[in-house]
């Protein structure tokens, strides 16, 4: 049976150690972890860095966290004291081995289709996959020029052109989407009814019942903005720098001030989203799910790791901070 | 647009202008956009500067006499260290500058002015 | 008290004195006047000062909106409004005959300030002509080794012009 541990802000020193600690809690207790910081069932979090307290904070209700610091400040139901010591550590492994299932090993075959569906769903819950979501639904018609409709009971259909790289429906204000809307849009790609079209067909459809059109790339960005709930996509690293290769287009993407606020900060400096998240002060949460609407419009660059270096933001006076809060205020009243 | 006609006039009217009062240095009349239609001076000024800016200060005057409600802006002197320039209509399209190194010469630069923006506008029209 | 202000420049006919008004609780003051030369083909009248508008913010200051001339010839103006500004946007004619050139006039000008402040570029009329699209601004950007925001906007839209001053606002914050 093999699990994997994930780390989330520790210091290089811990993870070295924890890397060393899980041979020995191997040989002690015969429970065989590996570290997998894409896909771990448990993630063992530094809270005493403030990246961590966020990334706590975002998932502790939704993940299986081990709060890791100096005092159980986030009186959190697994909790490691720091410093780090052998016999603390491998004996929380074990227990947590005592409770999940494994990925590998000689079991039944029931209990290993079981353990494959645990695990994909356990992988779901962590990831953010567009495959699974209308997302993945608005790529697949990208990448095969197919038109389509999409339907969904009790909604206006939605339809895709993707050679005019465009969709239409009821009038629809994406900066003030109803809660009916919202739910639309983070449905499982499973809840649409696909009906692939002739361009032709589809044209005249939207021509007899008056649809506006809008850009395809407000529907990508839109419905992976309320899809994500902050899951970072799959295959991305929050560890991993990227930058910006243009200001998302606000002109035709929906946005909230805090997206303005992401764009210029990850236009300046390329950085990771651990690292944005901690910089900006925004919820980690909501940086995830912005980075993951800039993915899907292909606006990240990945940069090297190297340029995922804290540089110290030069402080904005208070007086001047008001005076911005002011300005955004008067702006939207 | 002037005419070529019209451009000989404002020359001639502005070297009348210079032989007849000592203290003026310079003066040119500027389109209110500001550009250069004719001039004349002692000295070499920035003449074609001083046209664009001499617009931009006319319409500067135009905007705050309308928002005083105060009539017409008849003319805007700047009053300087080492001398005073005037700006006045001609008619509404035009401007006369005038300028003067004589720092008690502001009677005589307006009064020569105002005589020359006069004549212009009857021979011009408006 | 310090003067709190925005300048909008930009391109003759890019729509700043419209960009003003959009966002001015008082009727934009302005400095028009008849056009005499080849402009007028384009529009008949021409800025040749400024353009003023103002708001007032929920504690009483008031953020002064000034638009400066478009020409070239009026370059004096843009200095004398840029002092002490808070922000600037540029906005380009997509329209006009070489919009990235006019563009290139703004940047190379302002250039000291931007790489200070920043600034945005706010492209008009590109539902009257697709090119150069973005990624072509982005591009020439790229060039200039300055990364700015650029949005295709119609300035007539209030949504687009306070878009473009939020942008600003979160560059100041980060700049």
């Amino acid at each position: 049976m093999q699990y994997k541990l994930a780390m989330y802000a520790l210091e290089k020193s811990d993870k070295l150690f924890v890397a060393s600690m899980l041979e020995l809690a191997r040989k002690k207790f015969g429970v065989h972890w590996v570290l997998d910081d894409n896909a771990g069932q448990v993630t063992l979090v530094d809270v005493d860095q403030p990246d961590g307290l966020s990334f706590w904070q975002a998932y502790h209700s939704q993940k299986k966290l081990v709060a890791f610091a100096h005092s159980n400040r986030c009186q959190a139901a697994l909790y490691l004291e720091k410093p780090l010591r052998v016999q603390p550590f491998t004996e929380l492994l074990k227990a947590l081995a005592d409770d999940l299932p494994g990925f590998e090993g000689a079991v039944p075959e029931t209990v290993t289709t079981a353990t494959v569906a645990v695990s994909t769903s356990a992988k779901d819950a962590l990831n953010y996959q567009p495959e699974i979501y209308l997302a993945g639904l608005l790529q697949h018609s990208l990448r095969t020029q197919q038109a389509i409709r999409l339907g969904i009971e009790h909604c206006p259909a939605l339809y895709v052109l993707p050679s005019k790289h465009r969709w239409y429906s009821a009038p629809i204000d994406l900066n003030h989407l109803t809660s009916s809307q919202k739910l639309l849009l983070s449905a499982p790609a499973s809840s649409f009814v696909q009906q692939p079209m002739t361009e032709t067909a589809l044209l005249n459809e939207v021509t007899q019942q008056g649809l506006p059109h809008y850009d395809l790339n407000s529907l990508l960005w839109v419905s992976t903005l309320h899809a994500s709930q902050g899951r970072l996509l799959a295959g991305h690293a929050l560890q991993h720098p990227v930058r910006l290769r243009q200001w998302p287009n606000f002109a035709i993407l929906p946005y909230e001030p805090v997206h303005m606020q992401l764009a210029a900060f990850i236009m300046k400096t390329p950085a990771s989203v651990a690292r944005i998240a901690s910089n900006t002060r925004i919820p980690l949460s909501t940086v995830v799910d912005f980075y993951n609407a800039c993915a899907m419009v292909d606006l990240l660059i990945s940069v090297d790791n190297s340029q995922d270096v804290d540089i110290a933001a030069k402080p904005v006076s208070v007086e001047k901070r008001s005076l911005f809060k002011n300005i955004l205020q008067r702006l939207v009243g | 647009m002037l005419s070529h006609l019209e451009k000989v006039q404002l020359q001639q009217r502005l070297q009348t202008l210079i032989a007849d009062c000592d203290e003026i240095q310079a003066a040119l009349v500027v389109t209110v956009d500001g550009h250069l239609c004719a001039m004349q001076q002692r000295e070499n000024y920035p003449l074609e500067r001083l046209a664009t800016m001499g617009s931009s200060l006319m319409s500067l005057g135009d905007t705050i006499t309308a928002e005083l409600r105060l009539g017409s802006c008849k003319n805007i002197i700047a009053e300087n260290e080492e001398g005073i320039v005037a700006f006045m209509h001609v008619n509404s399209a035009l401007v006369l500058v005038t300028l003067t190194v004589q720092k008690n010469a502001m009677g005589l630069l307006i009064a020569h002015s105002r005589r020359c923006a006069t004549e212009l506008s009857k021979t011009l029209g408006t | 008290m310090k003067e709190i202000k925005l300048v909008f420049t930009g391109s003759m006919g890019a729509g700043k004195t419209t960009a003003i008004s959009a966002l001015s609780e008082i009727p934009v003051i302005n400095t028009d006047v008849k056009a005499s030369d080849e402009v007028q083909l384009r529009k008949a009248t021409t800025t040749v000062a400024l353009d003023y508008g103002e708001m007032t913010l929920p504690d009483g200051q008031k953020l002064r909106l000034y638009g400066t001339p478009g020409q070239e010839r009026f370059s004096y103006m843009w200095k004398i409004l840029m002092q002490g500004a808070l922000g600037l946007i540029i906005l380009v004619d997509n329209a006009s005959p070489e919009p990235l050139a006019d563009l290139d006039i703004y940047l190379t000008h302002f250039r000291e300030y931007i790489e200070v402040s920043g600034a945005v570029i706010g492209v008009t009329r590109m539902d009257m002509a697709a090119e150069p699209a973005l990624d072509a601004y982005y591009a020439f950007l790229q060039e200039k080794q300055l990364q700015l925001p650029i949005f295709p906007v119609d300035v007539r839209r209030r949504e687009h012009v306070v878009m473009m001053v939020q942008a600003l606002v979160a560059m100041l914050e980060f700049s």
